[in-house]
C-alpha cells in the first residue's frame, strides 16, 4: 500500500520510462511481466496467445495515470482492492499505474489534493483512466454530496470530459446501488446515467472482487483498449457466466437436491441453496471461480446463498432469503419453472441463461463494433 | 444444534478432472501437428481440492522441476507426460495466484527473454573489463578499450 501513497506525488520524469525499462532498472527480469500477464490472462480467461502479447505490450507501456473519485459510497470498494491477497503480483499493477488522485488513500487534503487532480488531468489529457466509486445524487442539483467545494455531479462531468475511459467500480457507481434503494431520497444514479459520450466499464459488486478490479485495469493497460463488455457494460471475462453456472453445488441442483433451511440435513450435506434464497442463477459474477480472500471461499461455499449484489436493483428485489421462484417479477417467473422440478428445472434454467448470455454477447459485440466505427 | 460449518462435506470430486485429461490429449495432438501450445487455467474451473489432488496424482511428476524467484515464487514441473507441464505462480504470502497446465515444449516462463540476455551481455562485458585477467590468458578478440 505504501506504493499507492508514493505514486501520488512521484517525480513526473520517472513516468517517461517504459515499464520494461523501469523493471530493468530495478534488476527485475521480463519474467515478472510474463508472470503478471499469465495472471491477468488466467483471470480474464484469455487465450494463451494473449499472454505473450500482453507481456510485450507491458514492456513498451508507460505508467497509466488513474484518477479515483469517491462519491456516495461506503469505501467498501477501496477496502476490497486494498485487501488483495496476492501482494507480489498485485503490487506490480501499482508499479504500472500512477494513482494521481484518491480521496480515500492520499495523505494530502484540501486545495493541494484538488491541485493534484487538476494537474494530472492536464498532463494526461485524453489518456487518463477515471475510476468512480459511489453513486451520484441528482436531486436538488446534486447538492446532497459535495467534496472540494463542488458537487459530485460537477466533479464527475469535469473529470469525465478528458478521460480515456471510465471504470465504475461497485454497484453504486454502476447502477446506483444502496444509495438508490427505495425511496432513493437523493436521486442517486450510476455513472452511465450521466455520462453518455465516453467508454464506460461497469465493475459491479458490493464490493467487487479485488482481482476483477485490478484485472480490468491491467487489461486496459496491457491491451490499450477496453475489454469486451456485456449489455450492462460489464467485462464478459468476469461477468459472462452466472454464479450458478460455475457453482460447485450445481450437481445437487441438477439432481433436485436442495437445503430447505440453513440447519437441515440438506444444508449439512452441502445441497443447493436455491430454496433458501440463493440468487446465483440470475447473478453474473466470478465469485464461484476467483472466489474471495485470495481464493479461500465465497458465500455459497460458506453456506449462505448469493445475494445477487452485482445485478442492478438487487437492493430492492425483496428478501435475500426468498427463493427466486417465489418472486412475482419477471425473473421469478423465469426461475420458477427451473426450481419446481429439479433436473428438468435445471435444464430449463440453463436454457434461459444461455439465451440471456448469447443475447448479452451479441449486444456487447454490436456495441463494440459501433464504438470501433465511431473511434 | 447441528454443526453445518463444514457444509460441503459431501462434495468430494466432481468428475471434472476426467474432462481435463481429454482436453490435454487434444492439446498434445495439436502441439505435435501444428506446433500450437495451450494453457489450461485451473483457477477458472470449479474444481474441488479433491479434484485437483486426483488430477495431480494422475499426471504425476516427470523429470524436470524448477523454481523461479520473481514477483513471488513460481514452481514449474513436467508431469510424467512429456510436454505436459504444471505451472504454479505463488504470491509472497504463498497463496496460489496462477495455477495452470501448460502443453508446450518448454513453458515460456522458463525461457530467457532476449532483452534480459542483452542486459546480461552488457553486464558481463562491464565486469570483464574491470576484472584483472590471468597473465596466461590471451584472447585477442577482447579489447579492454571495447
Amino acid at each position: 500500500m505504501t506504493k499507492l501513497f508514493h505514486n501520488l506525488f512521484e517525480d513526473g520524469s520517472k513516468n517517461a520510462l517504459t515499464l520494461g525499462e523501469k523493471l530493468a532498472q530495478n534488476g527485475v527480469s521480463r519474467r515478472a511481466l510474463l508472470k503478471f500477464s499469465s495472471y491477468v490472462a488466467a483471470l480474464m480467461a484469455l487465450p494463451s496467445s494473449y499472454t505473450l502479447a500482453m507481456a510485450e505490450n507491458l514492456t513498451k507501456a508507460r505508467r497509466q495515470s488513474v484518477i479515483w473519485l469517491s462519491f456516495q459510497e461506503c469505501t467498501g470498494c477501496t477496502e476490497s482492492i486494498t485487501r488483495s491477497f496476492s501482494p507480489s503480483l498485485e503490487d506490480l499493477i501499482f508499479d504500472f499505474i500512477s494513482l494521481d488522485y484518491s480521496e480515500a488513500l492520499m495523505s494530502v487534503s484540501g486545495h493541494a489534493a484538488e491541485e493534484a487532480r487538476k494537474k494530472a488531468m492536464e498532463e494526461n489529457k485524453g489518456k487518463y483512466v477515471l475510476v468512480v466509486e459511489g453513486a451520484i445524487p441528482l436531486k436538488n442539483d446534486g447538492n446532497y454530496s459535495h467534496s472540494g467545494g463542488d458537487s459530485n455531479l460537477n466533479v464527475l462531468k469535469e473529470c469525465a470530459k478528458d478521460a480515456f475511459a471510465i471504470i465504475a467500480v461497485g454497484s453504486c457507481s454502476s447502477f446506483g446501488g444502496i444509495p438508490a434503494a427505495e425511496p432513493n431520497p437523493t436521486g442517486a444514479v450510476g455513472v452511465s446515467d450521466i455520462i453518455k459520450d465516453k467508454p464506460i466499464i461497469n465493475v459491479p459488486g458490493c464490493p467487487p472482487i479485488p482481482e476483477v478490479m485490478t484485472g480490468t485495469i491491467a487489461y486496459i493497460l496491457s491491451m490499450g483498449k477496453i475489454p469486451e463488455l456485456d449489455h450492462l457494460k460489464r467485462p464478459i471475462a468476469f461477468y459472462g457466466e452466472t454464479i450458478h453456472d460455475r457453482c460447485y453445488r450445481r450437481p445437487f441442483y441438477e439432481k433436485g437436491l436442495f437445503a430447505k433451511t440453513f440447519d437441515d440435513e440438506g444444508a449439512r450435506r452441502g445441497y443447493c441453496l436455491f430454496e433458501v434464497g440463493c440468487k446465483g442463477p440470475i447473478t453474473y459474477n466470478a465469485c464461484a471461480t476467483i472466489k474471495w480472500n485470495g481464493g479461500v471461499s465465497f458465500p455459497i461455499q460458506s453456506g449462505h446463498g448469493c445475494l445477487g449484489c452485482s445485478e442492478p436493483g438487487f437492493w430492492d428485489k425483496g428478501s435475500f432469503y426468498d427463493a427466486l421462484s417465489t418472486h412475482k417479477g419477471e425473473i421469478g417467473i423465469k426461475a420458477a419453472g427451473a426450481a419446481a422440478v429439479g433436473v428438468v428445472g435445471g435444464i430449463a434454467s440453463a436454457t434461459i441463461l444461455r439465451a440471456k448470455k448469447a443475447k448479452a454477447i451479441a449486444e456487447a459485440n454490436a456495441a463494440q463494433t459501433k464504438n470501433n466505427g465511431e473511434g | 444444534m447441528p454443526d453445518n460449518r463444514n457444509c460441503d462435506t459431501e462434495v468430494k470430486t466432481t468428475g471434472l478432472a476426467n474432462s481435463i485429461y481429454f482436453q490435454i490429449l487434444e492439446a498434445l495432438k495439436t502441439l505435435l501437428n501444428e506446433g500450437k501450445p495451450e494453457i489450461i487455467s485451473l483457477k477458472t474451473l470449479p474444481l474441488t481440492p479433491d479434484d485437483l489432488e486426483e488430477m495431480d496424482n494422475f499426471l504425476g511428476l516427470g523429470e524436470i522441476e524448477a523454481k523461479i524467484d520473481v514477483a513471488g515464487l513460481s514452481k514449474v514441473w513436467e508431469t510424467k507426460f512429456s510436454g505436459v507441464w504444471r505451472v504454479r505462480h505463488l504470491a509472497r504470502d504463498e497463496k496460489i495466484v496462477v495455477d495452470e497446465i501448460v502443453i508446450d515444449y518448454v513453458p515460456q516462463i522458463l525461457l530467457s527473454h532476449s532483452h534480459d540476455i542483452e542486459m546480461a551481455a552488457r553486464k558481463l562485458d562491464g565486469l570483464l573489463k574491470d576484472m584483472p585477467l590471468h597473465p596466461n590468458f590471451t584472447n585477442k578478440t577482447i579489447s579492454k578499450e571495447g
